[in-house]
Parts: structure tokens; sequence; C-alpha cells
């Protein structure tokens, strides 16, 4: 096995842990930390932090505090915005996209078996919904439109502020996930322009089940989570002291290092792509046009991506070959149904998401590791084909 | 010291297999095959698990206390092609399949192997109770050490090649030796009960299994006919059926009736006396050679006509396009089409064929 320390190339799945982030976290894991909806100083103090914190959030947004529900991950805010979105009971037509998260597919899903109207508008085969997609899913009766604002497994980027504008025109709530476009886009127009946005902490290099959901003021959106109405009565539970300080923590070292990130990164990005095409024949790149700075989706002929993925962590890259999953077994998606790849480059997916921390040497690395690990695992499905 | 990446199923076995490879210094490589779909609609539809939820848990916990990097992969659509349905088809069209020797040969070793050289690895290894013999010609397979558990029967149908880049390291061990080495090791699964059953079908109730996937417009119900040739009645379906097989048949009849045929052209049931089971030869079709090349001259060996079959003396002679014919020393009782048939020079497996008819 490899002796250098591994180079982490899985940033859209999970951001390691920032030291800002760790940092504001450590006084809140101690046993005096209370209740912050609780009367005594204790309670008191846990609730000035929480409320900091949604101010860090909130800042990264360009929204007001208020606007911002904390949640306990990207996903129940995708299904807040979802369920919410359609009022109670849910009502209404939904249009979502055919390559959204799960989080965001599978309420879709739940809310259709229940016989609510949902349009799934078809991207075209470099993973972007068109705004004539949209036009052509949406009717008078639409009451949401929920797109994401970036594509998770190839980093395309979704006309999300034209088409917030197209669903006002319909009189349609716009919801947008924007848990993988915050490390590498400015949200605060997209918030401007979308009635609800979801984020996910661990995305930006904060602490693992929290989260958030925009929610433009004056939305009057019914809790998804319901309980000892907190949070304004929108979100039941008792707030994640720890976990929001953390959050917020995270957000405010987003908002003061992204700009500078982006043009690094993406040099980078470029330069391990470029130089993956060159050498690896039969290998394709997915997702062209605009898209993340920090993701290169590729395809490789006749070679098992899972297989792949392992391969390359033994040889000390963790990468994906698409999304994460709750087992840990990567599945075909409907992003790569979208991207129509030949048949022969279906199985052959590998996901690269380079982070803030990337470095020169984390490429060369990667670029000398990928070629060589693709060639085994072509050889051994060459090996043992009938 | 090599690399070895290892099938874990999440149970005691390849779990302890891994924990030995480890012990000896290799560098060891868990994988795990999801080989049945968990969505909750297929829960509720109430079929089989195959390498559940909680046996992947299992294994990547063992993965994780042997620290060894432990990687999951998805092939429920192969295991669905090429055992689930063929089992299935089997049992409807009369003949009694042996899934486990076909998951040998098309997934574990095959799958798993293309997995095994996508990494690398230097060898794959299984819990298998079997033993490889290293050979200058080629890899000689023997029953495992505790015959009691011995699993090289359902190896038969392997290609011999795979075998030189395969190891077993339970094939020297009793059961005991490893549930004792589990436990000395601390592994988390070292009381894990065992499974007897068809991974697919846990409770082990086959008839419904196949029932659930077989609707009643495609069962192949038919009359029930004594030798003699007369009518007993009627049966629902010859996937019910089994040769030897005694309970089920739902008839009144002074003397002891017992599954002689399935006849497939005419969906009967043939009953008769126990002695009408006995056969002294049998036909099997696409042989395999493992320990040996495919022999061009008759062959004295034992051979086993199913799992935990004690081996009898037979004469093998083949007869071309990997055919042979096998004629034992004395009877034989229920000789079942679709089984195998594995032949045997004392522990030494030599190779095997499927049974066509008798």
């Amino acid at each position: 096995m490899n002796t250098f320390p591994d180079v982490y190339l899985d940033y859209n799945a999970s951001v390691p842990l920032c030291v800002e982030a760790i940092n504001a976290m450590q006084p809140w894991l101690t046993g005096s930390v209370s209740n912050p909806s609780s009367v005594h100083r204790s309670g008191q103090r846990s609730r000035a932090a929480v409320e900091r914190a949604r101010g860090q959030v909130a800042k990264l947004l360009g929204c007001q505090p208020s606007a911002v529900i904390f949640t306990s991950g990207g996903t129940e805010a995708n299904n807040m915005a979802i369920w919410g979105g359609l009022g109670w009971p849910p009502h209404g037509h939904l249009v979502v996209s055919s390559i959204e998260h799960p989080a965001v597919m599978e309420p879709a899903v739940a809310l259709r078996d229940l016989g609510v109207e949902v349009t799934f508008v078809p991207a075209n085969n470099q993973a972007v919904v068109t705004l004539e997609a949209v036009r052509a899913a949406i009717s008078p009766n639409t009451r949401l439109i929920s797109i994401m604002a970036a594509n998770n497994e190839v980093g395309s980027l979704q006309p999300a502020e034209k088409i917030a504008s197209i669903a006002h025109d319909f009189r349609a709530l716009f919801h947008t996930d924007a848990v993988q476009a915050a490390p590498w886009t400015n949200l605060q127009p997209l918030a401007l322009a979308s009635d609800l946005l979801s984020l996910s902490s661990h995305k930006v290099a904060g602490p693992m089940g929290i989260g958030a959901l925009y929610v433009r003021p004056g939305l009057d959106l019914p809790p998804f989570v319901r309980g000892g109405g907190q949070q304004g009565g929108r979100r039941g539970g008792t707030e994640a002291t720890a976990l929001i300080v953390g959050f917020g923590a995270a957000c405010a070292r987003t908002r003061a290092i992204r700009d500078e990130s982006v043009a690094r990164v993406a040099k980078l990005r470029d330069r391990l792509e470029t130089t993956l095409l060159d050498s690896i024949g039969d290998a394709r790149r997915n997702g062209g046009g605009s898209r993340l700075p920090n993701t290169c989706h590729m395809s490789f002929a006749h070679c098992d991506g899972n297989v792949l993925v392992a391969r390359l962590d033994l040889d000390g890259v963790s990468a994906s070959a698409g999304a994460a999953c709750a087992s840990g077994v990567a599945h075909a998606s409907p992003v790569i149904d979208a991207l129509s790849l030949p048949a022969e480059y279906r199985d052959g997916s590998l996901r690269l998401s380079l982070g803030y921390e990337t470095t020169e040497s984390d490429v060369n690395r990667a670029i000398h590791t990928i070629p060589c690990a693709v060639h085994a695992v072509r050889g051994a499905h060459l090996e043992v084909a009938r | 010291m090599a690399r070895v990446a290892v099938a874990m199923s999440g149970g005691v076995d390849s779990s302890t297999a891994a924990a030995i490879l480890r012990e000896d210094g290799h560098e060891v490589v868990g994988i795990t095959l999801q080989l049945w779909d968990y969505t909750v609609a297929n829960l509720a539809s109430g079929r089989g698990r195959c390498c559940s939820p909680t046996d992947i848990a299992d294994a990547r916990i063992v993965s994780n206390q042997l620290n060894i990097p432990h990687y999951v992969f998805d092939h429920s659509d192969a295991f669905e092609d090429h055992i689930v349905e063929p089992f299935v088809q089997e049992y409807k069209n009369g003949r009694t399949p042996s899934p486990c020797i076909n998951c040998n040969r098309l997934v574990k070793f095959d799958i798993l192997w293309k997995i095994a050289r996508g990494l690398e690895a230097d060898f794959l290894a299984t819990g298998h109770y079997a033993r490889l013999v290293a050979s200058s010609a080629r890899p000689q397979l023997h029953k495992g050490l505790d015959h009691s558990k011995d699993q090289s029967y359902f190896l038969f149908d392997v290609p011999a090649e795979r075998f030189a880049k395969v190891m077993f390291p339970l094939g020297g061990l009793a059961k005991d030796d490893v549930r004792a080495t589990a436990r000395r090791l601390n592994l988390s699964v070292a009381n894990k009960p065992e499974s007897y059953e068809l991974c697919f079908i846990p409770d082990g109730n086959k008839d419904n299994f196949v029932e659930g996937r077989l609707p009643i417009a495609q069962r192949r119900d038919g009359p029930v006919r004594h030798l003699d040739g007369t009518l007993l009645g009627h049966h629902g379906g010859l996937h019910r059926f089994t040769v030897g097989q005694r309970r089920g048949l739902g008839l009144t009849s002074s003397e002891a009736l017992f599954v002689v045929a399935l006849e497939r052209e005419t969906d009967t049931l043939v009953v008769g006396p126990s002695e009408a089971l006995a056969a002294k030869k049998l036909d099997a079709v696409r042989c395999n050679w493992v320990s040996i090349e495919a022999p061009t001259e008759p062959l004295r060996a034992h051979a086993r006509i199913r799992h935990r079959h004690n081996e009898v003396g037979a004469l093998i002679t083949p007869r071309g396009d990997d055919r042979v014919r096998v004629e034992f020393k004395e009877a034989q009782r229920a000789i079942t089409p679709g089984q195998g048939v594995a032949f045997y020079d004392g522990d030494l497996l030599l190779g095997g064929g499927w049974i066509e008819g008798t």
C-alpha cells in the first residue's frame, strides 16, 4: 500500500470539517450547555450563540437572519421545501428536474404517489435543465418549481435565477437546492431570486447533521418537522447549538475565502481533467458548458467505475463513482441517464471533486495514479469477458 | 506478503478468513457483493434477502476491527438474472436446481474475481471449507479437512484456472476452530448464528418463494400417475416436487409412494415405490474438470450426486461435448435432474457435471 497521505478528491460528498468550525464548536461540546429555549442564563448563552450563527448563515445568503431556518441537513431542508411549498395539505402542480438530488426527487415521487400532479423536467445531455424544458412543463396550476443550483454529480450549473423568474411569471414558488453550489458561487443573487433555498453545513466545511432552509420573508411555509414551536413554529425540535455554531463559523469562512479559491481550484481542476483526458484512451468529460469550478466528471469505456473507485482508494486517492449513498454502494443515476452516454461508457464513471484545500501536489498524485488504475480495471474487465 | 481480496458476507466464516489472512501478514481488502434489492417495496412484497443490510454492516464492522479497507458492490441485477430467475424457471420446469453451484461459477468466481483483478489483488480468498494445494500442472482442489463442513462439491463448476489465484484460509480448520479464532480475535460476529437456508430464501420456504414469482397461469400442473400407468390424481405444479419426495403428494394409498420422475413433455408427476428410485447410472452434461485435464478414457472415481451425499465408486465414461456417463458400483437413490454430480479421487475434487437423466 502507498505510504503517502491520501489525496482527498471527494469534496462533493463531504468537505472535511474546517478548523474555524471546530474551534467555534468546542465550548458548546461541554457539560454546561443548555437548551436555547430555556429562561435561565445558561439557556440565554445558547440562544445568543444560535442567533449569532443564524446571522452568519444569513450573511452568506445576503438575507435577514429570520429567513434562515435550521434543519438537520440539506435533505430535511429539501423535504421541508417540497412538502411545505405545496401548502398543507399539499396541493397544486409540482415541477422538479429529473437530475435533482434524491432529497428532492424522493419527496416529489412520494407526493405524486399521494395524487399530487408532478412533472419531472428532463435535462439535456450536458445535465442542464433548459428554460424551454421548464416552460414546457409549467401550467397555470403550477405551485412550486424546484431546480437545483448546481448538479452534485457532474457539477453542471443550472439557470436557476432565470427559472425563478419564469416561476414568478406563473405565480409559482421557486425552490433551489443550493447545497452543492454553496462553496463556489455567490448565493446572494440566487437567494434574492428564490422563495426557498437549501443549504447543507458539511458541504461548506461545517459539521454534518445540520443545514438550513432559506424562506423568503413573508412566505407562510407550513412546518415539515412539527414539535415544540421552535424557530418561529416553522421547525420543531431543540436547536442543535454546537452544530449550528459550527455551521455559522463555516459560512463565515466560506464568505471570506470563496472568491480567492474559485479561480485557483478551477485551474487545478482544468489541469487534472485535461491531463487525464490526454493520457487515458476512450475517456470522456461529462457535463460541459457552465459548471462548478471544482467538479470533474469523466467516463471511461469498458471500465467498472465502482471497482475503479475502490482501486483508487487502495492507491490513496479518495474519489467517487457518482453520488455517495447510504449503503456505500453506487447505483446508476438519473444524471448518468441524462448524459446519454454510449453503452460502453455507462458503468465507467468517475467523479473527482476538489476543495479549497486541494493542492498542486494532490493533483499531481491523481494524474500519476488514475491512468494506471483505469488500465488495471479495464484489463480485469477484458480478462474475464465472455 | 500478497494483496488478497476477501469475499466477506458478514458471517463468521468469511470474517474469520479475513482475520486469518491479516494475521498471516497479507494486505487484505474486503469485498462484499450486495445481491438483493432492498428498496422498501421489495421488502414489503416479501421477497427474499441475500447479504442483507445487516450483513453488509457486519462485514464493515469486522473490516474496521481488522483495519482493512472494505468495498461493497451492487450486483443484484446479475444475481437476479443468473441465479434467482433461473432457479424459479428450473423448478417450474420440473428440475431441482442447485443455485449455490451456479453462484460460485457465475457470481463469486466471476464477478468477485473480476473485482479482485481490478484491485490488482494477487489472490481472491473466500470462506469456503476447501483446500487448494499448489502443483506445477494445475491447482489441486481438496475437500475441506473438516468433512462435515466440506464445500468442495459446490465448486466443481468453477473454471480450473481461477483456482491458481484463489485462497481458502478455512480449508484446514474445523468449524469449532473458526469460532474459536473469531472469539480469540474478538470479532463482532464471533457468535453470529449460521444460516443453513438458501441466502435468498431465509425462511426456507422454497414453495412460497417460487410461487411468489410464478403466476398461477405459468405453473405446470398435470396428472399424477403411478409407474404402472394408473392415474392417481392431479398436482398443482411441477415446481412443488423433486425426485424422491414423499410429502405433499396428496395421495391416499396403502403403498408408500415417492416422486420417481417429473415428465416435462406432459407435466406428469410419476410416482412409485421406494425401489423405483434406485438407478445405477446417470448422464451428466456441461462437465467441468478442476484438478485434472478432461479425461478422454473411462475413469474410475467416486461420485457425489448431491451435497452431503456419501460418494460412491463409479466408472465415468466421456461421451464427447463435455458429457459423461456415470455408472455406479451400487444403485443410488433419487438421482435428481438439475443437481450437480461431483467426481472425487479420495479428497481430491476432479470435476463434475450437471445431471441430465438416469
